[in-house]
């Protein structure tokens, strides 16, 4: 699995991986730029939070589903992009172990969105910093010690959630097979499937993978900027059941990837 | 066995075999060592179209095995198979003396190119290389002098996909050479090369089975095979039809020996001559063919001699692959 694992670097220095980070800085600068410059424009509630402790936290935090959309689509894109390029039979002839190429792979995969993530949400807040003073909002709020440990906390939440988005992504790369079915899948499957089910019955809908993972991204709180993990399952609950499907998702695309036969 | 096997389906594959195996075999490494490929009725069936149906073959060590058959006989599902790429549906096979069903315990010593070269067309050629000899943990792989090898040393450092096929061909071969294999499996390796390329692949083929490798090389261009194998495998709808040295190979030993005389008359003696012997012979061109023996040339010699017919020209025309492969071929289907 170390093999696959650092052989996997090179790859990621691709240009198309790469434009993916670039993608999630940028949009994250301008998301961040934009809801602090609007700030005046907000609802009185929104204007009060952002000078609170969770003031950068809810500022961040319509960016870390930016993010969150992000890991899933590259994972996928990448991943299935190896049947149709045929490269898997290439890197299976290297290392036939099939489980321990997918997972040196996904792992490594899995470290950079995770440093990526880090990157984006670094310059995020930079960008937070920088223009807050200007619109008249104290930072020293921000960093006092509850607003560190939700800082820090947010983060924390963050890299679960990437890692949640980076074995779904790969179960859906592994049963699709394809970059584009693969991306088609995974969003319509988010936005379709998860919409239909929570507008029919939400009560089930709630506990759907996307929905799952909202709320541990969320910290088990909707903020007033990022409504999206509102949701009646607490944050322990959402942590055990991403747990389980976690652990469901990697049995079956490692069962798909170890069973199916490579015909590309 | 697999000898027992064979004759029981193709009663025309004689006991010549066997001494066939033997003489193209380095000696001590027939007995000693196992097959480098050995398949028992193995077969894959995608829905109800059986690829490859019960096939039953052998490697030995030590040759290039020309692998040939008409589209859609299953030679690449064949080749996938004894890669682990794809599970068989039934039957078994040894690569190396190790079943397929753990690949992981050949492939360290077993090279690939299989189905056209497949690379990531954003990275460079090297990088494409060293991220597979990192991942098949070939450290000691020579990268430089593979790329000098296979004549990609000026390229090394450009896109993939900026490539021609036929430098992405050359890149597969040094691929597949990362590991230094004992066992090489190449599909198609002439696709897409020029001339020079091809006659460069064929002398690195050569010079790799000299030194000790096993080449299973799956072709459609027979002249090629023809001028490089050593052993054959012909697959018709999936079943092996010949497999063995290709020296054997029905029709090869068919020798025809042509002659032309100084007049039509002493033409007609001299054909007379050959049916008395009990050789057919075909008149063409004002030559005559006939199907003998190269043994015969000589008597036939004396015989005109003797009969007053002076010949001016005197050849044998051995069947080509060709020749032999569509005879095969007519008479499985």
């Amino acid at each position: 699995m170390l093999a696959a694992f650092l052989s996997e670097w090179p790859k990621i220095r691709r240009r198309s991986i790469l434009l993916a980070l670039l993608v999630m800085v940028g949009l994250t600068a301008i998301a961040v730029g934009v809801t602090l410059a609007r700030i005046q424009r907000r609802s009185l509630e929104q204007q009060i939070l952002i000078k609170t402790d969770l003031g950068l936290v809810g500022t961040l935090q319509p960016s870390a589903s930016l993010v969150a959309v992000i890991v899933l689509i590259t994972i996928a894109a990448v991943l299935g992009a190896d049947w149709t390029q045929g490269t898997w039979r290439n890197l299976l002839v290297q290392e036939p172990g099939r489980v321990r190429l997918l997972s040196g792979r996904v792992l490594a995969l899995l470290v950079y969105m995770i440093i990526s993530t880090a990157l984006t949400i670094g310059v995020g807040t930079l960008v937070a910093m920088l223009i807050a003073p200007h619109e008249g909002i104290s930072t020293a709020v921000w960093w006092d010690s509850t607003g560190t440990r939700d800082y820090f906390e947010f983060l924390g939440n963050l890299v679960l959630a990437v890692i949640g988005w980076t074995i779904f992504g790969t179960l859906v790369a592994v049963l699709v097979r394809n970059p584009a079915g693969a991306v088609g899948a995974a969003i319509a499957w988010l936005l379709v499937i998860e919409g239909l089910v929570n507008q029919v019955e939400p009560t089930v809908g709630q506990y759907l993978p996307g929905r799952i993972l909202s709320v541990v991204l969320t910290g088990g709180q909707a903020t007033l900027f990022n409504a999206a993990g509102s949701s009646s399952v607490s944050y322990t609950t959402a942590l055990i059941i991403a747990g389980l499907y976690a652990v469901v998702m990697s049995v079956v695309a490692g069962a798909s990837f170890w069973y199916r036969d490579i015909t590309a | 066995m697999w000898l027992h096997f064979v004759a029981q389906r193709h009663p025309w594959q004689n006991a010549a075999v066997a001494q066939d195996v033997a003489s193209i075999t380095p000696p001590g490494t027939e007995s000693s060592r196992p097959a480098a490929i050995e398949t028992h009725d193995l077969t894959k069936r995608f829905g109800e179209r059986r690829a490859v149906d019960a096939l039953s073959i052998r490697v030995p060590r030590g040759v290039i095995a020309g692998l040939v058959g008409p589209n859609g006989a299953g030679k690449t599902t064949t080749l996938r198979m004894l890669l682990g790429l794809i599970r068989p549906t039934d039957g078994s096979a040894l690569v190396l003396g190790q079943s397929i069903r753990h690949p992981r315990a050949f492939m360290h010593s077993v090279g690939a190119l299989i189905e056209g070269p497949a690379f990531y067309p954003t990275l460079s050629g090297r990088t494409n290389l060293s991220t597979l000899a990192t991942l098949g943990r070939h450290r000691d792989a020579d990268i430089s002098g593979l790329l000098q090898t296979v004549g990609l040393a000026d390229r090394a450092r450009h896109m993939v996909g900026s490539y021609s096929l036929g430098m992405k061909q050359r890149l597969g071969i040094a691929a597949a050479l990362l590991s230094n294999p004992e066992l090489l499996i190449l599909d198609e390796p002439a696709n897409g090369l020029d001339p020079p390329g091809i006659i460069e692949m064929r002398e690195l083929m050569r010079r790799l089975r000299d030194g000790g490798t096993t080449l299973l090389v799956s072709s459609h261009l027979l002249a090629e095979v023809d001028q490089i194998a050593d052993w054959l495998i012909v697959l018709v709808a999936g079943k092996a039809v010949y497999s063995g040295p290709a020296a054997s190979l029905p029709g090869r030993q068919s020798v025809a020996i042509v002659v032309a005389t100084e007049t039509p008359e002493q033409l007609e003696t001299v054909a007379r001559i050959a049916r008395d012997h009990g050789y057919a012979v075909v008149m063409e061109n004002g030559r005559a063919q006939i199907a003998a023996p190269p043994a015969f040339a000589g008597e036939l010699n004396r015989l005109a001699m003797r009969a007053g017919a002076t010949l001016v020209e005197l050849h044998q025309v051995q069947t080509t692959l060709e020749e032999s492969f569509l005879q095969i071929i007519g008479e499985a289907t």
